[in-house]
């Protein structure tokens, strides 16, 4: 999808249509932009970035704020199309994904052809644009569908896959960032030519093991296939306060809530979890993480906050100031236990809890730790 | 001191003994043992502080002149490993003890023996008497299911318990539990009732070795801070963990709808064969029954396998989903040809019984 958050936010607000959209909230506010209008994009503005740092480059630009509820339903719709073209569906993150067309092409008249279905249907069902890449493996699919964004369709040649890439910067190389590319420049690489063509010993000398794979890529050369289905492997939230706190007892009030919410997207996804990571930036932006693995898998609110709690109580550095909190669980298991988990765990309450949630939203009801006195 | 002695047999004791001592201690006299030569023969004795240990030797044993020397176990031990000789002479003086053999002379600095702490000895009370078969039997059996983890302590031990006329060990991770019972015979001033107490595997598995040089009867005590193993020639006494252990009949299925009885060879295969599919995201080998046929089941995205297993079953396909490792684990410790599984549904508790008696108790892993 095309500046996925963005154009939920223009499609939702037609006075936002044509304006520079910056979703992530107020322009003074902390935190990170996470969607960038392609207006916006025009004045440097692009996600990750600094709120404020995007309120200098676009002080005219519409900052709002993130609705990821409506963008996980919009979400939910445009799979929804995805999975009417093809049943081996690879979700890559909320707004992209792999689709394998093979055998497909007697229902659809080959990839191209159902290519442009695809972008149609999105557009008349959902009302939002998609870039569609068109090739023989996932690598290449991802790089030529970012070609012509936005609304664009590329199609990549079966035959003389190296000579599709070979024009095209390093930068385009996924998982190459700013720093990869800088490397390689410093080799006397910036296109893909230049990799496919390089010595392997210049490479290895300079990137390693993975030197061979990166190769392998700029030659168009990626063998691995559609993984449908993969289960989350870790579930988490975290929060960047809008001013720095201080004090304990806020900051155990707020990890409680975040735990609580991270417990129900765990039993949401009807998993049980092992270990619980506590995540703390302190005002000069040191940034620690400190895990815990408990004897059992659980899914329980209770035992996840207790953990949590335990974590922080024993790292929290006495009247540090806290910038960034964050839970996140891992280690998940479906393995059974013979003893009823932690007697910290009421199933009976997390799914009442759930299910006045789901019904009268998630402020309806809160644990009386979190409620300020 | 002064003492010739069988070399062989002495690495052999003094092994033995030296497997109770600490690695390492901030003590040097904590990686000792204790050589106590006297007219009734040699005694060897080592502790950790939790497990001590005491070795007879009256046999192929001549001492010269009494006494007492503490040496490092490691290097003793290792000595009496190394040399090729049938016979050693060990002398002492001082602090200093020489072993000397037809082709060359050892000295090992020795520590104090008064700093050396003090060895348990073998209580009167609470006694019973069984085969050292029997003992071995309730170590290999259950020691396996036992928690490694740190984090529940008390999972960590094996519950060892009279009841009756029985010894019954029960140890437990969390997740599988294995218990088997071994009749005793009582004899001291055995009170009625049940005695219990945790018992860490080191402390067990050395019981183990001290039985498995015996062919006959071992006698076994549970008092209220230890628990002892008396041999013929050997006593070991180990401190028994604090902490009460969970309660293991409430978990123990009392029926099970189903049952089927698999050939223990046939059914390690078939596990081995599709153990290597599972992944993180899906650990399960799956095992589903039907009328005549067992199958197993296991992977995912990275490839499947799949194979089937003719048994004798009767019933509707019901699916149940296990850690491989986990059923490994019991089949290697199982007697008999066969082993009887019997489950009641893909939620609960299964189980595995042996032709020993042995009682072995596996939550699934749940698959939709």
């Amino acid at each position: 999808m095309d500046a996925f958050y963005a154009s939920v936010e223009q499609r939702d607000h037609p006075e936002l249509r044509g304006r520079p959209v910056i979703v992530g909230g107020p322009k003074d506010a902390r935190g990170v932009v996470s969607a960038a209008s392609y207006e916006a994009r025009v004045f440097g503005v692009h996600s990750a970035m600094p709120l404020r740092n995007a309120a200098r480059l676009c002080p005219d630009g519409a900052f709002v704020r993130v609705r990821m509820k409506q963008y996980a339903e919009v979400s939910r719709q445009v799979f929804a199309v995805f999975a009417r073209y093809s049943p081996l569906v690879e979700p890559l993150s909320i707004d992209e994904a792999f689709l394998d067309m093979t055998g497909c092409e007697r229902l659809f008249g080959g990839p191209v052809e159902a290519a442009r279905g695809l972008r149609a249907d999105i557009r008349a069902e959902v009302g939002l644009t998609a870039s569609v890449g068109v090739a023989p493996n996932k690598f290449v699919a991802k790089i030529a569908s970012d070609l012509e964004k936005p609304d664009g369709l590329v199609v990549a040649p079966r035959e003389g896959l190296e000579e599709f890439l070979a024009p095209l910067p390093v930068s385009r190389m996924w998982g190459v960032g700013p720093r990869g590319a800088e490397a390689l420049k410093r080799v006397g690489i910036s296109t893909f030519a230049e990799l496919a063509q390089a010595s392997s010993r210049t490479l290895r000398a300079a990137f390693g093991s993975s030197a061979e794979r990166l190769q392998d890529l700029a030659r168009g050369r990626d063998a691995r296939a559609i993984v449908t289905a993969r289960g989350p492997k870790s579930i988490g939230h975290e929060t960047t306060f809008s001013q720095n706190i201080r004090d304990r007892d806020e900051l155990f009030a707020v990890l409680v809530a975040l735990a609580d919410q991270v417990a129900a997207r765990v039993r949401r996804h009807g998993l049980k979890a092992r270990t619980i990571q506590l995540k703390l930036r302190y005002a000069p932006f040191q940034t620690v993480t400190r895990r815990v693995t408990l004897d059992s898998p659980t899914c329980g609110s209770a035992p996840l906050i207790d953990a949590s709690r335990a974590l922080l109580d024993r790292h929290l550095r006495r009247g540090a100031e806290i910038r960034l909190l964050g839970v996140s669980v891992s280690g998940f298991s479906a393995q059974a236990t013979l003893f009823a988990g932690s007697e910290r765990e009421c199933p009976e309450v997390d799914s009442a809890v759930d299910q006045i949630r789901a019904k009268f939203g998630t402020a309806a009801l809160r644990r009386g730790s979190v409620v300020k006195r | 001191m002064k003492f010739t002695a069988k070399r062989s047999r002495l690495a052999e004791v003094s092994t033995l003994v030296g497997q109770a001592v600490a690695g390492k201690s901030t003590k040097r006299v904590y990686e000792c043992i204790r050589l106590t030569a006297s007219d009734q023969g040699l005694e060897i004795a080592g502790t950790d502080l939790e497990l001590a240990a005491r070795y007879s030797l009256t046999d192929e044993i001549q001492v010269k002149e009494a006494g007492e020397v503490v040496v490092p176990a490691q290097i003793f031990t290792g000595v009496l490993r190394e040399i090729g000789d049938e016979t050693v002479s060990l002398s002492s003086s001082q602090r200093k003890l020489t072993l000397e053999t037809d082709g060359g002379k050892f000295e090992l600095e020795c520590e104090d023996p008064e700093q050396f702490p003090e060895i348990p000895v073998f209580p009167s009370e609470s006694t019973c008497r069984m085969a050292a078969a029997d003992l071995r039997a309730l170590v290999r059996k259950t020691v396996f299911a036992a928690g490694k983890e740190a984090a529940r302590f008390v999972l960590n031990g094996v519950r060892v318990s009279i009841e009756g006329e029985a010894l019954r060990f029960v140890a437990c991770d969390g997740r599988r539990l294995s218990t088997l019972c071994r009749p005793i015979e009582l004899s001291g001033e055995s009170a009625g009732g049940e005695r219990v107490a945790l018992v860490g595997l080191k402390g067990l598995q050395h019981f183990d070795r001290l039985a498995a040089e015996v062919d006959g009867a071992v006698d076994l005590a549970i008092a209220d801070r230890f628990v002892a193993l008396r041999t013929k020639g050997a006593e070991a006494v180990v401190r028994v963990l604090d902490g009460s252990f969970p309660n293991h009949h409430e978990i123990i299925p009392d029926e099970v709808a189903l049952e089927a009885t698999i050939p223990v060879g046939r059914l390690q295969s078939c596990l081995r064969q599709v153990a290597p599919f599972t992944t993180l995201e899906s650990q399960a080998v799956v095992l589903t029954f039907s009328s005549g046929e067992l199958r197993f089941s296991a992977g995912g995205g990275e490839g499947r396998a799949d194979i089937r297993l003719g048994i004798d079953f009767e019933g509707d396909e019901v699916r149940i989903g296990f850690n491989p490792g986990f059923m490994l684990d019991a089949l290697k410790n199982v007697d008999g040809e066969s082993i009887r599984f019997g489950f009641n549904n893909s939620r609960a508790a299964a189980r595995i019984t042996d032709d020993a008696g042995m009682l072995y108790v596996i939550m699934p892993l749940i698959v939709e």
